[in-house]
């Protein structure tokens, strides 16, 4: 209780830099470059798409397929033109928050879902769990891409369709490690004597059990972006879910595809901020998870050595 | 075992009915065939005689309760396009999914052990963050994109293979390539941290102090045990692959279950679309059950309790 009162007077960014985490995130390169990478794509989805939303959409056809790689028609036009002769590299800026906006809601909304409906299942048990079990069993037995191809083929195109789609095929990947926790968590000793003492169910499971299940169903949010992000293009780039002037990473890949022989910039640009995003994510997830587990996090503080082969 | 199995089998069903269920509910919100074989202005009376022939002139409850009937006897009616039972349509096309599923499946299983291996028996070290990052990079790159950057590689500027197709063996590379992306990537890490796990236990610690041949070790001991963790993730992957036939279908032209299923869609083709999705969901339902015999089959300690 003390450590907790005392760690909490301190200024929370005090407290983030002298954490070992800190030390440990300064002494990878490569952590340091994946969320620099994500604070930027983040700030330009954030910003840009204010300066540069009217231009982006400026169609001269006199500038189709302009070639990337020159300053002769100004800073937008550095990446090329596309089929209608729209600048690539502010197509990709507005494209950015659409991308973004898709893959945090869609994160946000099937981790919540998962994670509230995982607990009260995994806390309560009994006929409803095994209900919500069998729906998530049914929901994994449909490839997530194959399901939401089906259901967004159906409904108007709009980002937010697409968002509860793919967050509904996301939340079984949630509500099931929630509830293998939570069933762990509730046979513990702390939980039967908060139950002794006179504690509501719905406090033992805010209070007690969510706490518990909390930092798992954070990872595997982290975990989550790359594969939205692919996800979420994956369909975009089938045609499925978003129509101009709506625009994301994906569609630009598809815009490309019929050009690839004469005009190959068009597809391969839009791709390469794919990967480095979805790699950036999948890289810092995978260092704070190494980080969160005691028996590997060692190793960033010593150095690299050629271990003898086992 | 015996126990094990049928309650397994049992669920499986249940939920195999419950995917019947949606892809009724689902199909019939995709709007009507009316609109996509009728032009506009067509007579009323072809289109009434349409609807009645494919029984879509009855309420919906009661269109539910003959589909699930004729279901539950494998006939969901025929294609509206071709001329031939949805069913059979959807298993046809099933054999070459399969065979591309299952190669890709053995490429990224091999490649994923030998590097997942490799990273663990040189943990920590140079070789072992080289990959990781590869591993990562191949896992963060979009199927679609990779296909098409393949495309104008290797067919375009180099002209060394075709841009679709599936006749020659050569066409099959680049869609192997798009199914195996996903997969490595997953597999190499799922392999090294099993590999870890097993390589700094107690029965191979004793093994090295009694002078056990380290190559010998790692591949025959280490990677037996090792094997757990990936079987149980090869299901999943499985499944996934369903994804990647749809790129595959659709980037390449490739015959299969992800080209019948997009080009049903796109047609409104709904006996098809049915057929197809329920004949993944038992594709499916089938490998995790054979998934989780190997499971047993290969680890007697989940036999035994």
């Amino acid at each position: 209780m003390t450590i907790a009162t005392r760690s909490s007077q301190i200024s929370p960014l005090k407290r983030i830099f002298n954490s070992p985490k800190w030390e440990m995130f300064l002494a990878s390169p490569l952590a340091i470059a994946s969320l620099v990478w994500l604070l930027f794509v983040t700030f330009v989805a954030v910003i840009g798409p204010i300066f540069v939303a009217e231009q982006a959409n400026h169609q001269d056809l006199l500038l189709r397929f302009y070639p990337p790689f020159t300053l002769d028609e100004g800073v937008s036009y550095v990446l090329g033109g596309d089929s209608l002769g729209r600048p690539i590299l502010l197509q990709l800026i507005v494209g950015a928050r659409t991308s973004l906006i898709i893959a945090a809601f869609v994160v946000g909304m099937s981790a919540l879902l998962g994670y509230a409906i995982g607990l009260y299942s995994g806390y309560f048990g009994g006929w409803i769990d095994n209900i919500l079990l069998r729906l998530a069993d049914i929901l994994h037995t449909v490839p997530s891409m194959l399901l939401a191809l089906v259901v967004l083929f159906v409904l108007d195109p709009s980002i937010t369709n697409l968002i509860v789609v793919l967050g509904i095929t996301r939340i079984p990947v949630y509500l099931r490690t929630a509830r293998a926790q939570t069933l762990e968590v509730r046979e513990r000793v702390f939980i039967e004597v908060a139950r002794a003492a006179g504690a509501s169910h719905w406090r033992i499971m805010t209070r007690d059990v969510a706490p518990m299940v909390f930092p798992t169903i954070r990872t595997l949010a982290m975990l989550e972006v790359a594969t939205v992000i692919l996800q979420a293009a994956s369909l975009t780039f089938l045609g499925i879910g978003l129509q101009r002037p709506d625009v994301d990473w994906g569609m630009m890949v598809a815009d490309g595809r019929e050009y690839l022989r004469s005009a190959w910039f068009v597809t391969v640009f839009p791709g390469i901020i794919i990967v480095l995003t979805a790699l950036a994510a999948n890289l810092f997830s995978n260092w704070l998870r190494a980080v969160e587990d005691p028996a590997q996090s060692i190793h960033f503080f010593s150095k690299p050595r050629r271990q003898k082969a086992e | 075992m015996i126990t094990f199995l049928s309650r397994r089998l049992t669920s499986s069903i249940i939920t195999l009915i419950g995917v019947v269920v949606m892809v009724f509910f689902l199909a019939r919100l995709t709007g009507s065939p009316v609109d996509v074989f009728f032009p506009e202005g067509a007579a009323p009376e072809r289109i009434e005689a349409f609807n009645r022939a494919y029984g879509l002139d009855k309420p919906v409850i009661e269109q539910f309760r003959i589909f699930l009937w004729k279901a539950l006897q494998g006939d969901f009616g025929d294609s509206i396009w071709q001329q031939r039972s949805a069913m059979a349509a959807a298993w046809g096309e099933m054999p070459i999914t399969i065979v591309l599923a299952a190669i890709a499946l053995s490429v990224s299983t091999g490649m994923a052990i030998i590097l997942g291996s490799l990273a663990a028996v040189f943990r920590f070290t140079v070789v072992d963050r080289t990959i990781t990052f590869f591993s990562l990079v191949l896992g963060s790159m979009p199927a679609f994109w990779f296909a098409l950057v393949g495309i104008l590689l290797f067919a375009v500027h180099w002209r060394l293979l075709p841009t679709s197709g599936s006749n020659t063996w050569l066409a099959w590379i680049l869609p192997v390539a798009t199914l195996c992306l996903q997969p490595i990537g997953v597999l190499t890490q799922v392999v090294r941290g099993a590999m870890i796990d097993v390589l700094t236990s107690g029965f191979v610690r004793n093994a090295r102090a009694r002078g056990f041949n380290s190559r010998r070790l790692v591949f025959r001991h280490a990677l037996r045990n090792a094997a757990l963790p990936i079987i149980s993730v090869a299901g999943d992957i499985a499944a996934g692959m369903v994804n990647g036939a749809v790129i595959v279908g659709v980037v390449f032209a490739f015959p299969g279950i992800g080209k019948l299923i997009v080009g049903a869609m796109l047609a409104r083709d709904f006996p098809v679309l049915q057929a197809s999705v329920v004949v993944v969901g038992i594709s499916v339902i089938l490998l995790n059950l054979i998934v989780d015999l190997i499971y047993v089959l290969v680890d007697p300690r989940v036999r035994l309790s």
